[in-house]
């Protein structure tokens, strides 16, 4: 798919006026009596302004402090709507430098129209309920009183915070909808801000400058004033849909209007410009001059005597490679936390043998580069992190190792206790990583090419008179088929897991369950089974009817809704192989064979081939269902949808026997 | 520090890392019966509670649980729980090896401290110290201590033998000590004699030692686990709850106690408010017709706003809080409601349940003590009780769903409380009838319509899709008919008769290709629109018993055409089973050469049953499932 859907055109087009009338405190009796919304009239509630505009303020210490100030208006129109009455405000006070941000929530009101009045109830302190979360986070709760169908809420909040580096995510979308969203900011043009907008909508843009001034009492107690050029940016973005997920969709954030500031330089007269990470060289050398980053992959005494001993007497790369891996993966245990840079650093990790994902892997890093095989950290964006579409810091969540062994790239994640050298979790296969290097070189790296997990089953059965088929069957799965398998049931009491099975393949019975691969390993999880089924037949007037694909069969087309507007997501690229061979019983004949199937939607995104013959006395079905890419655009919706529908009737057909 | 002296410490540090082997601690020590079915066993739980008064509690509660393996990591409990009336004054953890080496100490500041977000509340003043520990390898072992003190006597903490599915238990101690007068009280429940449980009773001291529990197994359609469990519960005649002092020896008592406390006084409505009441009420005499008025009224004024702090855990909010707020939770709306009825001069009373869909729960009624998670109201009607759930802003007036139904409540009137079980709806009455039609054309296509009524626990699980958005809809029904691949929905129209309580989907559907086509001949299964294919799972060897809380009823009588020039060549045989779990039948009759018509009928009885049964249980099930997948066949004539 197209990147280009997620970086969004800047125009510069003439403003809506309209700006001027989105006022708090000016509700009108129109809007209150509005029964619907106008564009989507299924819509519980929606809003109908919500602006943001940024400005810096000076403290004492001279020190710019960046002042979000939100003014947002929310109609109701249905009862489900209700839930928007409370409205809840995290700010962060986990700062380690910094002071905690604080809020300020102000004009907060409902308007009702009362015998063809506007009717304003004020909220008062009380209603707004302040809440510690956690050592990082605060909320606010905004209790509206009086709200009924129909009533308006509106709300001024600001937050103040010393943080300048990156401005809060502000969302142009939500699940209402929403009629006019813009965020404003008004910096002195010394500071140089990276603006990043996301998501399917078009957001527009407008940018000018001003002159500002601000008068500070400094420390002494005398008023200075300070006089600036102020760069204004305004974004803005109306009639914006709700946004509600959708099946088959990988992070529903990528798709959502929204917008970040990140700081890019500041720069003063007669000073050195200071820069803040802006292209991939910069982003690089800067995470590796951190002390929780570079540092860290530098350190190498802790590990020196068990690589030593890891090591001892093992030549080929490869191998020495695979001995390492295993050495972080078997004494680390993952707490759960991701980022790329450590917490408590490598040595506190290995000693404590616990890390976040960075200390595992940085440690990893460092000691297959000690052990001769050349290695880079990756930095990645998660699956859940969203698109890691610009090069900054927050746009990374995790990292791993790249070791390069006979001129091939392979990645490798030790924090997971059953992945090996090349397989990585589906989590972090998205988009792709950034191979970093010492020297401030990097590489973009795609994820979304995994190897092809494969799952191939076969099974051999007999079909009784009665219908009843009964038989062996034998499950292979490779790759990361293989991987999720272990993860999920690695160590589980087998007899639970073949109830389970039993109760995913239609019910049917089955004996004598075994699996063999089930711990770490690079060969295939097998598992095999005895099975009995009564369930994939029909006797109808003498004949038997036979499902082709038996407990196999997908039952029912996955994509049901007719309309689709994000890109489906499948996961990573799979394929299952399958060969059924039945033996028919005495005394009958086959009438007839479903029919040959090769079914496809172009470009590789599905397919699936089924394929039917008798030889002697028995039926050998051979069916391959593919998926080859892990996101495709939303345009391929309603051919991946009649293909579902199409494999699903296909599998329906049945294999007719009749008397001899 | 001079070097020596951290010489020295060093030294004392490592005297004691050598001297921390716990060898009792040691995995391998467990009994078999113990590791079977379980991924962690509680070695050794001792709580020692001491009542030092009427309005003090102190505890001391120390547990050492072995954790076998990954899945009993979620059993591994470091939580600790306080509040303005709970203080933890000491807590300290520590975690063995798997051979009883000491791995790791945990002091209080290792600990972190967190609010206790329920997801529903926007403030609560409950707060939590957990810690957040990263097993290094399985099995440890891992010992907790911790002591607190509370002023709250009134919930008196609960001992558990089990403390959740797949977690036995090897020894564990309860020991309760209390003063004379304060009406000590406690109630044993689920002591099944397979749990080898001790009691021993001294002067002022109560005991309970338990050994050797095995864990239990979590299985389909088990009972919850509080009714398998065993456990034990204590309780004081003269308790406090939240700086509110109390006396209550039975819940007549209890009632009062609530009802003169908590709840007089918080009912006064301004004048305005009043006047509306009466005005609304016009000449109107009827109290139900009334109360249905007055009903309606709260459900367009105000919506449901969790807010838990301290007594107002318990106390509701003042009625005239909630008119001015249009807001509250459930005690606060359920007593708003109980203010405007006493304007109109209609009494009600205010009455505590435990709520949930899932499961029924009721209070216990022989042991008196605050119980419930959630508050209704009940209005008098003849000899029995209206039930009114005053936190939705849709229910039909009257109609409890499976929220609150079957179930002991306590109802609180001015002279006292009184249990009482709430409507149970008989299966019967649970019932979904549909009629109408399909056609089945010469591609095998379906096109159909069908009309369905509900009623009772059936009316709950669908009454709201009146409110789903259009895309939601589509994606709802297109579940429900998952049968029928590539469903198109024709049209979707509902009738929702709140005075009936009685909900009506009316549907028009088509699909291609339902049926399959071989050789001139189309195959297809005559129940179209509501087979049933819930087949419990199977088990190799069934521990739990089972229940069926819901019973249900379903009716369909749905007329079927087949193409022109077609013939029947086959149809399912009719079919009749009749069980203890409940009853089935189909007929499908042909009517003339294009026609058949399709009737079902199928019950599903309420019951409880043992494990034994449910291998029957589930063979009925199927049968049912086979039936209903059962196919016609028919040809192209000529």
């Amino acid at each position: 798919m197209k990147r280009a859907i997620f970086i969004i055109v800047f125009l510069f087009c003439g403003f809506v006026s309209e700006a001027q009338k989105m006022q708090l405190g000016k509700v009108t009796v129109a809007e209150l009596g509005q029964k619907t919304h106008q564009i989507d009239t299924s819509a519980a509630a929606a809003v109908l302004f919500s602006k943001a505009k940024t400005t810096f303020k000076i403290d004492r210490e001279h020190h710019f402090k960046a002042v979000h100030e939100y003014n947002v208006k929310i109609k109701i129109y249905k009862k489900e709507g209700l839930g928007q009455a409370n409205q809840e405000i995290a700010y962060y006070i986990g700062y380690k430098q910094l002071k905690p941000e604080q809020l300020r929530v102000e004009d907060a009101a409902t308007y009702n129209l009362v015998g063809g009045q506007v009717k304003r109830t004020k909220v008062s302190s009380s209603e707004v309920f302040k809440e510690k979360v956690n050592e990082s986070w605060k909320t606010a709760t905004v209790v509206f009183p009086d709200v009924k169908i129909g009533s308006i809420i509106e709300f001024k909040y600001t937050v103040t915070s010393e943080n300048i580096h990156a401005f809060p995510n502000f969302r142009f979308q939500r699940s209402i909808p929403v009629d006019y969203a813009e965020y404003v900011s008004e910096i002195p043009v010394n500071y140089q801000y990276k603006i990043l907008t996301n998501g399917l909508f078009p957001i527009q843009s407008k940018v000018d400058t001003k002159s500002g001034s601000q008068s500070f009492e400094n420390k002494y107690g005398q008023t200075n004033s300070l006089q600036y050029t102020l760069k204004v940016v305004t974004l803005s973005a109306s009639e914006l849909p709700a946004l509600k997920s959708e099946d088959y969709v990988d992070n529903v954030d990528n798709y959502r209007a929204s917008v970040d500031h990140e700081l890019e330089l500041i720069q003063f007269p007669d000073a050195p410009v200071r820069n803040f990470s802006q292209t991939w060289e910069s982003l690089t050398q800067t995470i590796y001059k951190d002390e929780d980053f570079g540092a860290q992959i530098k350190k190498a005494e802790y590990f020196m005597d068990p690589l030593k001993r890891a090591l001892a007497g093992t030549e080929p790369k490869a191998e020495r490679m695979k001995k390492v891996f295993s050495l972080v993966q078997d004494r680390m245990s993952w707490n759960n936390r991701n980022g790329f840079y450590t917490a408590d650093g490598v040595e506190k990790a290995w000693l404590n043998q616990t890390g976040n994902v960075a200390e595992i892997n940085l440690m990893l890093v460092a000691m297959l580069n000690m052990a001769g095989v050349e290695t880079y950290p990756v930095l990645i964006s998660t699956i859940d992190h969203g698109v890691p579409a610009f090069p900054n810091q927050t746009s990374f969540n995790y990292v791993v190792a790249c070791a390069i062994v006979d001129g091939r790239k392979v990645l490798m994640d030790a924090s997971n206790k059953y992945t090996t050298p090349g397989i990585v979790p589906a989590k972090i296969l998205n988009w792709s990583g950034r191979l970093v290097r010492q020297d401030g070189s990097s590489e973009e790296m795609s994820l979304t090419k995994p190897e092809l997990s494969r799952r191939s089953y076969s099974l051999m059965g007999e079909v009784r008179p009665d219908g009843t088929v009964q038989g062996k069957t034998r499950v292979q799965m490779s790759e990361l088929a293989g991987f999720e398998f272990r993860e999920r049931f690695s160590g589980t009491n087998k007899e639970s897991y073949a109830e389970r099975l039993e109760q995913l393949y239609d019910n049917i019975e089955i004996d004598n369950y075994a699996v063999a691969n089930e711990n770490r390993s690079t060969d295939p999880v097998v598992e095999t089974f005895d099975f009995t089924t009564a369930k994939h037949s029909e006797v109808i007037g003498g004949k038997l009817y036979i499902d082709p694909m038996l407990f196999f069969s997908m039952h029912a087309n996955p994509f049901t809704t007719e309309e689709r507007l994000m890109p489906v997501f499948f996961g990573y690229p799979r394929q299952s192989r399958y060969i059924i061979i039945l033996k028919i019983p005495d005394g009958f004949a086959v009438e007839s064979l479903p029919e040959s199937v090769n079914i496809t939607t172009g470009e590789n995104v599905v397919s699936f081939r089924l394929a039917c013959q008798t030889a002697g006395n028995s039926i050998t079905i051979s069916a391959t269902y593919e998926t080859g890419q892990m996101l495709v655009g939303s345009g391929f919706y309603p051919s991946i949808k009649g293909f579902f529908g199409e494999m699903v009737a296909k599998e329906k057909q049945k294999i007719v026997l009749k008397k001899a | 520090m001079d070097m020596k002296s951290l010489l020295l410490l060093c030294i004392a540090f490592f005297s004691l890392q050598l001297n921390a082997q716990k060898l009792e601690y040691a995995s391998a020590l467990i009994p078999k019966e113990l590791t079977d079915n379980a991924n962690a066993v509680v070695r050794y739980n001792e709580e020692n509670y001491t009542v030092n008064s009427q309005n003090s509690l102190s505890a001391k509660v120390t547990t050492v649980i072995t954790i076998l393996n990954e899945y009993g990591l979620r059993n591994l409990n470091t939580q600790l729980y306080y509040s303005p009336t709970t203080r933890i004054s000491r807590v300290e953890a520590r975690v063995y090896d798997k051979m009883g080496y000491q791995l790791k100490v945990f002091k209080k500041k290792d600990f972190r401290d967190v609010s206790l977000a329920d997801g529903f509340s926007v403030f609560n003043d409950d707060r939590m110290l957990y810690l957040d520990y990263t097993p290094i390898a399985y099995p440890f072992t891992f010992v907790m201590e911790s002591e607190y003190h509370t002023s709250n006597t009134a919930q008196m903490p609960r001992w558990s033998a089990l403390s959740g599915y797949f977690v036995s238990t090897e020894k564990d101690v309860v020991r309760i000590s209390y003063p004379d007068g304060l009406g000590f009280g406690f109630k044993e429940v689920n002591f099944d004699p397979k749990f080898d449980i001790a009691r021993q009773q001294e002067t002022g001291t109560l005991t309970y030692t338990a050994r050797n529990i095995a864990a239990l197994k979590r299985e389909e359609g088990s009972p919850e686990f509080h009714k398998m469990s065993p456990m034990v519960c204590f309780r004081l005649d003269k308790f406090s709850l939240e700086g509110v002092d109390g006396h209550a020896s039975d819940w007549k008592e209890f009632g009062k106690w609530y009802h003169d406390r908590l709840l007089s006084g918080t009912d006064e409505l301004p004048e305005e408010t009043q006047a509306k009441v009466r005005e609304l009420i016009g000449q109107e005499k009827d109290p139900i017709k009334i109360a249905r008025k007055l009903y309606q009224y709260v459900q367009d004024r105000t919506r449901y706003v969790s807010i838990q702090v301290g007594i107002g855990g318990y106390k509701p909010m003042k009625a005239a809080d909630v008119d001015r707020l249009g807001y509250g939770d459930c005690k606060a709306l359920s007593n708003y409601m109980r203010a405007l009825l006493a304007v109109a001069d209609i009494p009600s009373y205010f009455t505590l349940v435990y709520a949930g869909d899932d499961s029924r729960r009721g209070l216990m009624r022989d042991f008196v003590s605050p119980q419930g998670n959630h508050a209704i109201l009940a209005m008098p009607n003849g000899d029995d009780y209206i039930w009114l759930e005053c936190t939705s802003q849709v229910n039909p007036f009257g109609f409890q769903g499976m929220f609150t139904d079957g179930r002991e409540v306590l109802v609180i009137k001015p002279e006292g409380g009184e249990i009482t079980k709430t409507r149970t709806f008989a299966e019967q009455h649970n019932s979904r009838l549909a009629s109408g039609n399909f056609a089945i054309a010469e591609d095998s296509g379906i096109t159909g319509a069908v009309v369905t009524r509900s009623k009772g626990a059936a009316y709950d699980a669908v009454y709201r899709n009146e409110r789903l958005s259009p895309k939601d809809k589509e994606k709802f029904y297109k579940n429900s008919y998952a049968n029928i691949s590539n469903l198109k929905l024709d049209k979707i129209e509902f009738r929702n008769d709140r005075e009936k309580v009685e909900f009506t989907e009316a549907i028009q559907l088509s699909a291609p290709a339902y049926g399959n086509v071989s050789t001139g001949r189309i195959m297809f299964a005559v129940n179209a629109l509501n087979p049933y294919s819930e087949t419990p799972k199977r088990y190799r060897n069934r521990q739990n018993p089972f229940e069926v809380e819901r019973g249900f009823f379903e009716q369909d009588e749905i007329a079927i055409s087949i193409p022109d020039g077609f013939a029947v060549e086959a149809l399912p045989s009719d079919a009749s089973l009749k069980t203890k779990f409940g009853e089935y039948e189909c007929k499908i009759v042909k009517q003339d050469d294009k026609n058949i018509l399709y009737k079902r009928t199928f019950l599903m009885k309420d019951g409880s049953y043992s494990s034994a049964e449910y291998d029957e249980y589930r063979q009925f099930c199927e049968q049912v499932a086979r039936f209903d997948s059962a196919k016609a066949v028919i040809y192209k004539k000529g």
